[in-house]
């Protein structure tokens, strides 16, 4: 059964993108909520992601529970590889869920949580970056296992997809406002797109030229022949869509921005999975090496196709409920 | 190990405890005294803290009662610790308990003033309110 570990690694990667992009822009609106013209489009931008944030958070624990699951060898050694940002990481989404529910309750220190809130999303957002980096980097390991020091994780490389994925996130966070608000709450999503959207193609381009220059396997992945016809689209359309995102920022209809946006995270991550398969672990053990024995892959992939419509069903029915745009005057769902 | 031991007997014996609380709060209910029953408040009042130290010393007997295994009879804890660096935990550990010492923190801060102010005034409710299972006349529209 040698499809069955292709399977769960993308059923791990569909976690994957799924956390990016949905706890992507309400960290996206974390991280803006710095700026808010007011008070009120404060409250909006709260209220905007309310509903949403905890649930968009499942995906990171359904990825994680089917790494262990699937791949042990590969959670076993990334997580003590990333243990300090990932933990940073976790205490940081610790107080911005905590900021959300006591902000309300707050009067002397209701700017205290906001900071709580705002500080919580740039660090999460960091970390989640520097932890990309590192796994593009790749980590040492033998005998099956992480065999190198607390703070291997920082290199200037991870910084550099730290302060990326902060951008990336701005421009998910600016795009929703967009979709989901009105007057001035919408008009600084507009104002805050046109800065992360640029940045966000800047990173975008630096890791893409970064990534073959350092690791030569990226580069012949990409520039080998036949590769390099059938890859094209992926850079071609990345431009693309940037293109019509800048143009949508201004353009008539609410919802194109953050489409575009997520299409331009979608092709990004796509862009990834080119450059690292077939590594579960980057360049120390495929997928196959890392996968549990196929009893335990069959056992998991039944539960998988079982749960995940599941999971993506009362996602849409949660997004339905909320539709329309958010208004400042409807308090915490509580 | 006493641990276990004493642990596994505060658990049992606050869960007796407990469920002492739940019938005397059931009989008076019955009898209808729960409200007027004050020693009961107090002793409810005092129970509070009861459901997190079974909590608390349950994780202890299983935790400490179950070593030197992490899973018992199969994996000893010496051969299941991580690679992850000394370090890192011990950071990781003092964070914890920052954090979380400064989350009780605000969580009683909050809950004490929210005890404080009290319950919020009564509405009075409204005579000509429908009540579910009572047949009445639709607003507005005289019975038939």
């Amino acid at each position: 059964m040698d499809w069955l570990p292709v399977l769960l690694g993308l059923a791990v990667a569909f976690s994957a993108v799924m956390y990016v992009v949905m706890d992507g822009f309400d960290l996206g609106v974390g991280i803006l909520i710095a700026g808010a013209p007011s008070e009120d489009d404060h409250a909006t931008m709260i209220n905007s992601i309310a509903p949403f944030w905890d649930g968009n958070e499942t995906w990171l624990v359904l990825g994680g529970t089917l790494l262990i699951a699937a791949f042990p060898l590969a959670y076993a050694t990334l997580l003590p590889a990333f243990y300090v940002p990932l933990m940073t990481m976790l205490f940081a989404l610790v107080f911005r869920g905590i900021a959300f529910e006591f902000r309300f309750r707050a009067n002397r220190f209701r700017s205290l949580w906001d900071t709580a809130f705002a500080g919580g999303s740039v660090v999460a957002a960091l970390c989640q970056g520097i932890v990309l980096g590192a796994f593009i980097k790749g980590i040492p390991v033998s005998n099956g296992a992480f065999r190198g020091g607390a703070l291997d994780f920082l290199s200037p490389f991870g910084v550099v997809c730290g302060l990326g994925l902060l951008a990336g996130y701005a421009l998910l966070g600016a795009t929703w406002l967009i979709f989901k608000t009105t007057g001035t709450t919408g008009r600084y999503g507009r104002a805050a797109a046109r800065l992360a959207l640029p940045a966000t193609i800047a990173f975008i381009a630096i890791v893409s030229v970064w990534t073959p220059l350092a690791y030569s396997q990226i580069a012949s992945r990409w520039f080998s022949w036949p590769n390099i016809l059938y890859l094209s689209p992926v850079p071609v359309l990345t431009a693309s869509v940037a293109c019509g995102a800048w143009r949508a920022i201004s353009g008539p209809h609410d919802w194109l921005p953050f489409l575009l946006a997520i299409a331009l995270f979608l092709l990004a991550f796509l862009g990834l999975g080119i450059s690292l398969w077939p590594y579960a672990v980057p360049y120390a053990a495929t997928l196959w090496q890392a996968a549990s024995s196929p009893p335990t892959l069959a056992f998991v992939g039944i539960g998988t196709a079982v749960i995940l419509p599941i999971v993506i069903g009362y996602f849409a029915f949660a997004y339905w409920v909320f539709r329309g745009k958010t208004t400042g005057q409807t308090g915490y769902g509580h | 190990m006493p641990y276990v031991f004493f642990a596994f007997r505060i658990m049992i014996g606050l869960w007796l405890l407990m469920l002492i609380l739940v019938v005397v709060g059931a009989w008076l209910r019955w009898r209808d005294r729960l409200e007027t029953a004050c020693c009961f408040h107090i002793a409810c009042i005092c129970s509070s803290p009861a459901p997190f130290l079974a909590v608390l010393s349950g994780w202890t007997t299983t935790e400490i009662g179950r070593q030197p295994y992490v899973v018992y009879g199969f994996l000893r804890t010496a051969d299941a610790i991580s690679p992850t660096p000394a370090v890192a935990v011990a950071w990781s550990f003092a964070l914890f308990l920052a954090a979380y010492a400064a989350l009780a923190f605000a969580f009683f801060f909050y809950a004490m003033r929210a005890v404080l102010r009290g319950p919020a005034e009564e509405v009075a409710e409204p005579s000509s309110v429908v009540r579910p299972g009572i047949a009445s006349a639709p607003a507005g529209r005289p019975a038939e």
